[in-house]
């Protein structure tokens, strides 16, 4: 009697065993992937307050990248520039799909996907400003992102453009600087275009032109499992046509 | 049998497979084309509602130029007032005047770079960034700057620039709150899309292009969430498409509009697409139920009729009745039968689903005519409160001008003495002339060409009303008005005070308010209609209420044309009217409203209205008949087999309801066979069994009876059915119902097809509302005495008539005959009735003095001049009563006069019989008495008695001794006989003679034999004449 109890008590353990074991095995691969979004910028990654919900390209591009990684739904975190990086590298998320454009210095600190979508970089002024061209900004104050690469590219590009160089204003958000545009702290702002789209207005134009070409692409952890696995997908994704259907979806 | 009730359940089945199936057809039918018309409808909703879109974007542009062009005009004069220096010495404090004067937020003055120089109020800004370039482009343009709104988080302010000199500006900045304010008010997309009809009961809402919220919804909870949440796919957010889309679960056809940054739906739910016709659907598909009921239960019962019936007879006719067609053979009476009710079925079906059709597309299309019209009143109403802000608007600014050029004069009336200097001020100011009354009201300057005017004092001239001002009213703003040349101008005066305060003549500023005219010219009900897109091919006019002449058509050459030559009969000019209209050669179906001063008609062509109704009422027929011919083939089929196993078959010992038990004695067949004149025999219902208050039991009925009741029982439902979708109405249909529309009599009164459905609709609530009396009735008669009976039958008839009176006086109520002056008119009717039917009114008049009177009741034993006989119904008009040899003679109530009612007291039989002289009476006496009890016991119908009366006459050849007894009255004459022959067999026992006439005989006569021949012949006659006088049997009487 004794040494059936015995037994089924060890049978019973290494079912428990057995089934804790698959079970770690499973939630490895069923896990929610976490991705870090933006929630600011419509179409892209916009986090609507009355539902609690996200929005945009970028969202539906997570979802189906969870979902072709075979991941049990997925997880957004709002990254904003500044804390991006920190955020990835910190392992609080698995990727980056954050209108985080792809360029030389990143690409040393982190794996990018191949880009799914391109953008211009742009200045907007206040129509009442009266410019309609770069040279006309030679002396102004054109207001940049605080944390982004876009104020050396505005140096740059309007060394060629006007001798009195332009005086560059950061700021934290998008909002603020929208804000000092519309004050007229800062006589213009430069963006990429897909982020100015959110903040334009009938009193506002873009001036022509493009300082540069942005290409965003997901960012995952320097050499980690999952970059591979990430870059693969949105190859195929963009191989079927997934990315050009959500463009077209979110244009 | 068992094979007959297997062929029934297998018909059933049949029949709700054929059932079910027309019903789904039907149903996809209806709802393709419901769907192919919405998509139409939608498309044509799209393109309206882009054109809305585009004008209100057009309107707010305009008010925004209109609020903007007020204020640049306003900085115009403050750089005037600076330029010409009206306060020689300018510092902040002036500039606070100026502010007030002005009635805005805050004025500066500004050299080139945007350097403060004056300022009224602190500016808390820097006009010197780029930000404000707009304002130095006044610089270049000598005009005033583009206006535009700088938000600095505290405070939002719209600037407006103007030159003074090469190096100075002018800048007025005003709180754009109140703009906004007014732009909201025309131009939010609750304003906009809250009047728009979509279907009969959609809506329009907003979806943010930028984020797929939703910006506007009907339900306010759904503003501001998430249209892709909700159950909106990107995809189908497609400018110019149309498709079935999902909003929280409820599925809407949806057509989109993209604009701007916005998609702009229409939406009809699909209920209403669906359900709309659903009632189409139910009726046609219940009188195709009902018609294949009939015919399935015809038959069967046709069939069983066969089997029971008897069996000599059966096979003498089965050899007739089959024709054979392979291993089946085909039941030629059945079949023949099958065929004329299934034909006079699908007839039916035909026309009603025809009409519900046409009763479908013309309520809606009457419908949607409505919500049309009043999509034009609701946008006349908008453009109306839009003129009026405007005008305000205007009024204001004209009133400032006013104010603005009096300040000037009383700074500098120098100004005023130069005519090119006071030209000069006008410029500044906006206006188009400057006039400065004195305090007679008499022009000392102007820069116009009317340089000698007085103000008229005559009360009806348009300067009159400007006399107010030298009473001391401080300004008057007169609308604006068509002057003697036709341009549209308005004059605004402002009183000039002398140092007291006193009134001191008036300047008047003379304005030519372009923007306001086009405002109106907007409003005008052309512009209105032109916008109103009215299904396909329809449109919409006007016709002035007065002259009658074309306000509006969408031909302009019919414009200002009498809309009577072009058709339009007089009896159109109405408010509400919906009906056909004649435009031209073409005929219209359309609704008018009456708004100030026209009548505005949107029309669809005639053509337009029906949609597919044939095609649709066409192909149910079509396969109703498909059905209908398998039923009746299933039915009158059957498989052939040899005699034998038909025997056995019809040796089956018949069921409880086997064939029809013979009528139970004592009770009267009620179904009886009539011979008909072409040698026919029918059957039919026996006169009593009509006139009885009973129904007929189901055995004792033939297969029609049946059928009849099978099909009465089902047009009965249909009537409760609609009597209890009359009743609760509201409950019943949705607002967009045929039913709804028929019910609610928003429709012409007339000969149409509403009228009819209305109609048919009161026919079945009073006929049910009387079936239900007259069953109370008929239960109540039961529990109730011959009296009771009496007046049950009276009121009965009573409710008959009443109903049908009722009914036909709604009926023409509805077909547009004015029942008030009928009624009025039924005064002259009775009379000429009671001339024409004074026996008619006689009658009744008796009939009721019999009932109320209780001369005698139904089931009493009267005798009415020579008739006697029980009474079987008192009617209104005329009475039956009831012989004894079972006729029924009809008695018109007038003719009742003289009766014997013997039904009131017991009735006594009596019966004289004589004895010889010879005899003792003693003897017979002492016999009778002790024989009478045993008649009496012998005899149980007596009720007392018998009783011997005496000797009643000492007679010619005996003494006559009556005996009497005691009896009911319907026992009385067969009582007498009784009596008679009792009194025989007692006095044949005693041996008592009953004298009787002697009579003396002769020898004999020998008789001659008959020959033969003569036999013969006899015989032949008597068959002859007894041929020959069949018809003229002699009625029997007792």
């Amino acid at each position: 009697m004794k040494k059936i109890r015995t037994l089924s008590l060890a049978l019973l353990m290494a079912l428990a065993v057995s089934v804790f074991v698959g079970g770690q095995r499973a939630m490895a691969e069923e896990q929610p992937l976490v991705v870090g979004v933006r929630d600011d910028i419509v179409n892209f990654g916009f986090l609507n307050e009355t539902t609690g919900k996200y929005y945009g390209l970028e969202i539906d591009l997570a979802k189906e990248l969870a979902d072709r990684l075979d991941r049990d739904g997925v997880e957004f975190v709002t990254v904003t520039p500044t804390t991006r990086e920190d955020v990835l590298q910190s392992g609080q998320v698995d990727c980056l799909i954050a209108c985080y454009s792809i360029n030389e210095e990143r690409q040393e600190l982190f794996d990018f996907s191949a880009p799914y979508y391109d953008d211009d970089t742009v200045f907007m002024v206040q129509t009442s400003s009266c410019f309609d061209r770069w040279m006309d900004l030679g002396g102004m104050t054109v207001g940049v992102l605080a944390g982004s690469n876009t104020g050396e590219l505005v140096t740059e590009t309007m060394k060629k453009y006007s001798h009195k160089g332009v005086q560059l204003q950061e700021e934290d958000t998008y909002q603020d600087l929208s804000d000092a545009l519309e004050r007229g702290d800062v006589d213009a702002v430069c963006m990429d275009g897909c982020i100015a789209q959110a903040y334009m207005n009938d009193d506002r134009v873009y001036l022509p032109g493009s300082l540069a070409t942005q290409y965003y692409g997901v960012a995952t952890r320097k050499g980690s499992e999952l970059s591979e696995q990430v870059a693969a997908a949105v190859d195929d994704m963009l191989a079927d046509g997934t990315v050009r259907d959500y463009i077209d979806k979110w244009d | 049998m068992k094979k007959l009730t297997k062929k029934a359940i297998v018909m059933i089945v049949i029949e709700l497979i054929c059932l079910v199936g027309l019903g789904v057809y039907l149903t996809s039918m209806q709802n393709y084309l419901s769907l192919k018309q919405q998509r139409r409808d939608t498309e044509q909703k799209i393109t309206q509602i882009r054109e809305l879109v585009q004008s209100t974007g057009e309107s707010s542009q305009r008010l925004k130029q209109t609020v903007d062009g007020i204020y640049q005009s306003k900085a115009m004069s403050l750089a005037y007032m600076v330029r010409e220096k009206v306060d020689p010495e300018l510092d902040d404090d002036v500039m606070l005047g100026y502010r007030e004067l002005l009635g805005v937020d805050n004025v500066f003055i500004l050299d080139m770079d945007g350097n403060i120089l004056y300022k009224a109020r602190p500016a808390g800004t820097d006009f010197t960034r780029a930000r404000y370039n707009q304002l130095r482009t006044v610089f270049g343009a000598d005009e005033p700057s583009q206006a535009f709104e700088v938000d600095t988080g505290d405070s939002q302010l719209r600037y407006y620039g103007a030159m003074i000199d090469r190096g100075h500006m002018a800048v007025v900045a005003q709180d754009p709150a109140e703009l906004d304010r007014l732009t909201e008010e025309t131009s939010s997309w609750k304003s906009v899309l809250e009047n728009v009809s979509v279907g009969l009961d959609g809506y329009s809402f907003v979806i943010s292009a930028k984020d797929y919220t939703f910006l506007y919804h009907p339900d306010e909870a759904l503003i501001g969430l998430d249209a892709l949440d909700a159950g909106i796919r990107v995809e189908d957010l497609e400018d110019g498409g149309c498709c079935w889309m999902t909003i929280n679960g409820e599925e809407l056809y949806c057509g989109v509009v993209k604009a701007d940054d916005v998609y702009v739906l229409c939406a009809v739910t699909r209920g209403e697409i669906n359900s709309a016709n659903a009632i189409t659907v139910i009726i046609v598909l219940f009188v195709f139920f009902t018609v294949i009921t009939v015919v399935v239960f015809y038959a069967i019962v046709m069939l069983r009729e066969e089997q029971t019936r008897d069996k000599a007879a059966a096979e003498e006719q089965r050899a007739e009745d089959y024709k054979d067609a392979g291993a089946f053979r085909w039941h030629r009476r059945v079949g023949r039968k099958l065929v004329t009710v299934s034909a006079v079925g699908l007839i039916c079906i035909l026309v009603i689903s025809y009409y519900m059709q046409t009763l479908y597309c013309m309520s809606r299309a009457s419908l949607q005519n409505t919500q049309r019209l009043e999509e034009v009143e609701m946008t006349m109403g908008r453009y109306q409160a839009n003129v009026d802000m405007l005008t305000d608007q205007y009024n204001n600014s004209y009133v400032s001008k006013g104010e603005t050029a009096a300040y000037i004069l009383s700074q500098r009336p120098d100004i005023f003495q130069d005519r090119e200097r006071l030209a000069e001020l006008s410029r500044a100011i906006g206006a188009e002339y400057l006039f400065v009354f004195d305090d007679q009201g008499k022009i000392v300057a102007t820069d116009s060409p009317y340089t000698n005017f007085t103000l008229s004092e005559d009360p009806t001239e348009q300067s009159y009303e400007f006399r107010q001002l030298l009473q001391g009213v401080p300004y008057l703003v007169q609308p604006a008005q068509k002057d003697d040349v036709g341009v549209y101008r308005q004059y605004v005066g402002v009183t000039i005070r002398d140092e007291d305060g006193r009134a001191n003549g008036f300047v008047q500023v003379s304005v030519q308010p372009e923007l306001l005219a086009n405002a109106v010219e907007q409003l005008s009900l052309s512009a209105v209609l032109q916008n109103i897109r009215v299904g396909v091919n329809g449109f919409a006019f006007a016709v002035d209420r007065d002259t009658k002449n074309f306000i509006y058509y969408p031909e302009e050459r019919y414009i200002g044309r009498s809309a009577a030559d072009y058709g339009m009969g007089e009896d159109m000019f109405r408010d509400g009217d919906s009906g056909y209209l004649t435009l031209g050669m073409d005929k219209y179906y359309g609704a008018a409203i009456e708004t100030d001063g026209a009548f505005v008609y949107v029309v669809i062509p005639a053509g337009e209205l029906f949609g597919d109704r044939v095609l649709l009422s066409l192909s149910t027929t079509g396969v109703s008949l498909v059905c209908l011919a398998l039923m009746c083939l299933l039915l009158s089929l059957e498989r052939r087999r040899d005699d034998k196993s038909e025997q056995t078959g019809e040796e089956t010992p018949a069921g409880p309801d086997g064939p029809i038990p013979p009528a139970a004695g004592g009770k009267r067949a009620r179904m009886v066979d009539v011979v008909m004149p072409d040698g026919t025999v029918k059957k039919t219902e026996s006169a009593f069994s009509r006139w009885s208050n009973q129904a007929l039991g189901w055995g004792e009925m033939t297969a029609e009876q049946k059928t009849m009741m099978v099909l009465k029982v089902l047009l009965g439902l249909l009537a409760l059915f609609i009597v209890v979708a009359v009743a609760n109405k509201e409950a019943a249909f949705t607002r967009t119902s045929v039913f709804r529309y028929v019910l609610d009599g928003t429709w012409t009164k007339g000969v149409n097809v509403f009228a009819v459905t209305a109609s048919v609709m009161i026919l079945c609530v009073v006929s049910v509302v009387s079936m239900l009396l007259r069953t109370i009735l008929k239960f109540l008669s039961r529990s109730m005495g011959a009296r009771g009976e009496t007046v049950i039958r009276l009121v009965n008839n009573l409710v008959k008539y009443v109903a049908v009176i009722v009914a036909l006086y709604f009926c023409f109520a509805m077909f547009g005959v004015d029942t008030a002056t009928l009624l009025a008119s039924a005064g002259i009717l009775s009379l000429v009735i009671g001339l024409g039917a004074q026996d008619l009114v006689k009658d009744i008049v008796a009939g009721l003095f019999i009932i109320f009177e209780g001369e005698f009741r139904v089931g009493d034993i009267v005798t009415i001049g020579d008739w006697r006989g029980t009474v079987v119904e008192i009617g209104v008009r005329t009475t039956k009563i009831e012989e004894p040899g079972k006729n029924i003679k009809i008695i018109n109530n007038s003719a009742i006069s003289n009766v014997i009612n013997m039904t009131r007291k017991e009735s006594f039989a009596a019966c004289d019989v004589g004895i010889e002289y010879g005899e003792s009476l003693e003897r017979v006496e002492a016999i009778l008495a002790e024989e009478l009890p045993h008649v009496r016991e012998r005899l149980p119908k007596i009720t007392d008695g018998p009783f011997y009366k005496g000797v009643s006459e000492l007679a010619d050849s005996g003494v006559i001794i009556k005996i009497v007894a005691q009896c009911a009255e319907g026992d009385r004459i067969q009582m007498g006989r009784d009596l008679n022959r009792e009194m025989k067999l007692i006095f044949d026992r005693y041996k008592i003679n009953v004298p009787f006439p002697q009579v003396v005989l002769n020898q004999p006569v020998e008789f001659k034999e008959a020959t033969e021949w003569q036999k013969r012949r006899a015989e032949q006659f008597a068959e002859e004449q007894r041929a020959l006088a069949e018809d003229l049997e002699t009625t029997v009487q007792s």
